[in-house]
């Protein structure tokens, strides 16, 4: 029953193509560890085929440092006015210089490094875990039950994001964890549609229709089969769905909306142009935050292209 | 299936989506907690300054001491009152849509919120986010067509890492970098704002001044546009290149200018159309973000607005208007689709 499974299917083809294949067949039943192992070696050759993927991953792994030792980092507390003065330069004790109140800037961009990626990545597996539930059930249950669900996919996917968070925002109030269910509930459309389109063509495939044959249950099906095969793509959709989500965080944010009472990058941009800085020409205090906002996205967005060049069956074939 | 049936098909789902829109936003301004006018009207520093006659004339209008839907009274709880049944807000919300009616603005009081959307503040929008939609359409393609066809090469590379970046900068952040350079330092363009034809003595000089204001917040949107596009446009020609008629163009001899915009380019339009379609709604729903940092008076700075003041009559009707225009265009872009790809039918 082993030759029935997914995985037997691939490995067969990982070991065809796999460049490791003398080390493979000197044992005759390549263990679990190994397969994950060549695997590995042949996804991670292909991803960084481009230094794209390299860049984005060491972007990401130095915001999550930054993320997670605030305290060290962070010279100062980022609400306390500070001795250095009012809109204060750059200098060596104020690295960003000071806000119209004296606030420390690098501090508030240290601190708001947390909350930007805290709503970025939850927002993102909201979405994520919605898009993949809509889309299996969609793809697999098929007939009517997709028919409305794509329907509505398609309405959620035309309906411009902004302003529908914006109308949320209104009703349901600011705050990080309004920002984080508001933005995680608004963007599953871009996952369903994809998830859908695989688990259609995977439900079709021989080894699916082998384990029915054997009296599987529609759920054994989906959980072992179809959501194993469909998740790397749901991983990479997901790691884009981060880049929406910080950009949302700060568009909300820096209209006043978002995040009020902790920092984020998006908050020290609302600062900034309450203090007209953009007219006094205090440039430390609005170049900074973008500039971060920018290099998180970008990494992830990096990441995500890479994931994209992978795994796309698509593109896989070129 | 056929033609027409497919059209027809489409037809009904958007009429369906259509209504179900409407029950949407009819319910998501009603399931606030409270009286939907306390929110406004208690507040200081209220623009109404009569909220006692303002409440009453609302109430009237909308009829908000009835029930909500049949068979549920104005608390949300279950009656079996059979008043209800022709008597309640939803019947008399939909008797006023259709004839154009959706309501008065909380913030600028005695004004109709159908007036203040359509109006000045649209034609703005439209003009700016057109001719910002057309303008990225045509760069991101032939953005896209160029990369592609160096597949892989320095260019093509350069061209991916910039796109990346552009997608990943929040578009009010290059709105604001703009401001910042070409307002604070150099001086040599404006600080913000749509000229209005009113103050000016003839066409020809507003048309130039409104043109000056828009250089801003139209390069601003140029440049989050294409970010988004160009890597869709480049996906859908690398896609068509392995197709096997381009294989043949090629055997045949023809240069590969020909290949490349005849052949191939016309074929990996056709789900570009889609990305139109999409664009389509942000014609009505505006910019909110470069609206807001450059002051233009268009639907996306109402938008902002209206969420600031909490204006709920007119976050209303953009909701509407915004969801309505996505359904329709997203018709047409199916209509289109039909006409162009005989393949698509289901």
């Amino acid at each position: 029953m082993v030759f029935l499974t997914h995985e037997f299917d691939i490995d067969v083809i990982i070991m065809a193509t796999s460049t490791q294949i003398e080390t493979v067949s000197e044992y005759l039943v390549p263990t679990r560890i190994m397969r994950y192992r060549i695997r590995f070696k042949r996804f991670w050759g292909l991803y960084t085929d481009s230094p794209f993927g390299l860049i984005g991953l060491y972007l990401v792994i130095f915001f999550f440092i930054v993320g997670f030792f605030p305290q060290i980092l962070a010279p100062y507390d980022p609400n306390i006015t500070m001795t250095g003065g009012r809109n204060a330069a750059p200098s060596t004790s104020h690295l960003l210089g000071t806000d119209r109140i004296g606030r420390d800037i690098f501090s508030q961009m240290i601190a708001g490094t947390q909350i930007s990626l805290l709503i970025g990545l939850t927002a993102a597996f909201i979405s994520v875990v919605i898009g993949t539930l809509i889309g299996i059930v969609a793809g697999y249950y098929g007939e009517f039950l997709d028919t409305i669900l794509m329907r509505l996919t398609d309405f959620f996917i035309q309906l411009p994001q902004l302003p529908l968070m914006l109308v949320f925002v209104a009703l349901f109030g600011p705050g990080v964890e309004n920002l984080i269910i508001i933005i995680g509930l608004l963007g599953w459309t871009g996952t369903a549609r994809m998830v859908r389109a695989e688990s259609l063509s995977i439900k079709e495939r021989a080894f699916v229709e082998a384990t029915r044959a054997v009296g599987a249950s529609d759920f054994h099906i989906i959980s072992d089969h179809i959501l194993p095969n469909v998740l790397p793509l749901v991983f990479a959709n997901m790691i884009l769905g981060v880049v929406n989500a910080i950009i949302s965080e700060s568009a909300l944010s820096f209209l006043g909306f978002g995040v009020t009472g902790q920092w984020s990058w998006g908050r020290v941009l609302y600062e900034a142009r309450r203090e007209d800085a953009i007219i006094t020409g205090a440039w430390w205090h609005f170049i900074p935050p973008g500039i971060f906002i920018m290099l998180l996205a970008l990494g992830f967005a990096l990441i995500s292209f890479s994931l994209n060049e992978v795994l796309n069956p698509r593109l896989r074939e070129r | 299936m056929g033609f027409r049936r497919y059209i027809i098909r489409r037809a009904i789902d958007s009429i369906i989506l259509l209504i179900i829109t409407v029950i949407f936003n009819f319910i998501l301004f009603r399931i606030m907690p409270g009286d939907p006018t306390t929110a406004i009207l208690g507040r200081a520093g209220s623009p109404v300054h009569d909220p006692g006659e303002y409440r009453a004339r609302l109430v009237e209008r909308f009829g908000l001491d009835k029930a909500i839907l049949p068979f549920i009274d104005k608390d949300f709880q279950l009656t079996f009152d059979l008043n209800t049944l022709v008597d309640n807000q939803f019947v008399i919300y939909i008797q006023k849509l259709l004839v154009g009616d959706l309501g008065i603005s909380f913030n600028y009081f005695p004004q109709e919120v159908s007036y203040l959307i359509f109006g000045h503040r649209l034609l703005n929008t439209i003009i700016l986010m057109g001719l910002s939609i057309v303008l990225s359409f045509l760069l991101a393609i032939l953005l896209g067509t160029l990369a592609s066809s160096k597949f892989k090469s320095k260019t093509d590379m350069a061209l991916i890492f910039a796109t990346l970046t552009s997608y990943s900068t929040p578009v009010f952040w290059i709105g604001m970098l703009i401001v910042f350079i070409f307002f604070g330092q150099l001086g040599i363009l404006p600080y913000g704002g749509s000229p209005r034809i009113e103050e000016y003595p003839d066409m020809i000089s507003w048309g130039l001044d409104y043109l000056y204001h828009m250089i801003g917040p139209l390069v601003t949107l140029t440049i989050s546009f294409v970010g988004a596009w160009f890597l869709i446009a480049r996906d859908q020609m690398l896609g068509v290149f392995t197709e096997d008629y381009i294989t043949t163009a090629r055997a045949k001899g023809l240069p590969e200018r020909r290949v490349m915009f005849v052949h191939a380019r016309k074929n990996a339009m056709l789900p570009m159309i889609s990305v139109l379609a999409l664009a389509m709604t942000y014609l009505v729903s505006g910019a909110t973000m470069t609206e807001t940092v450059f002051n233009w008076n268009g639907l996306g700075l109402l938008t902002f607005e209206s969420v600031y003041r909490q204006d709920y009559p007119v976050l209303q009707g953009l909701l509407l208007l915004v969801a309505a225009v996505a359904i329709l265009s997203n018709f047409i872009a199916d209509l289109i689709y039909g006409l162009l790809d005989p393949r698509i039918r289901y």
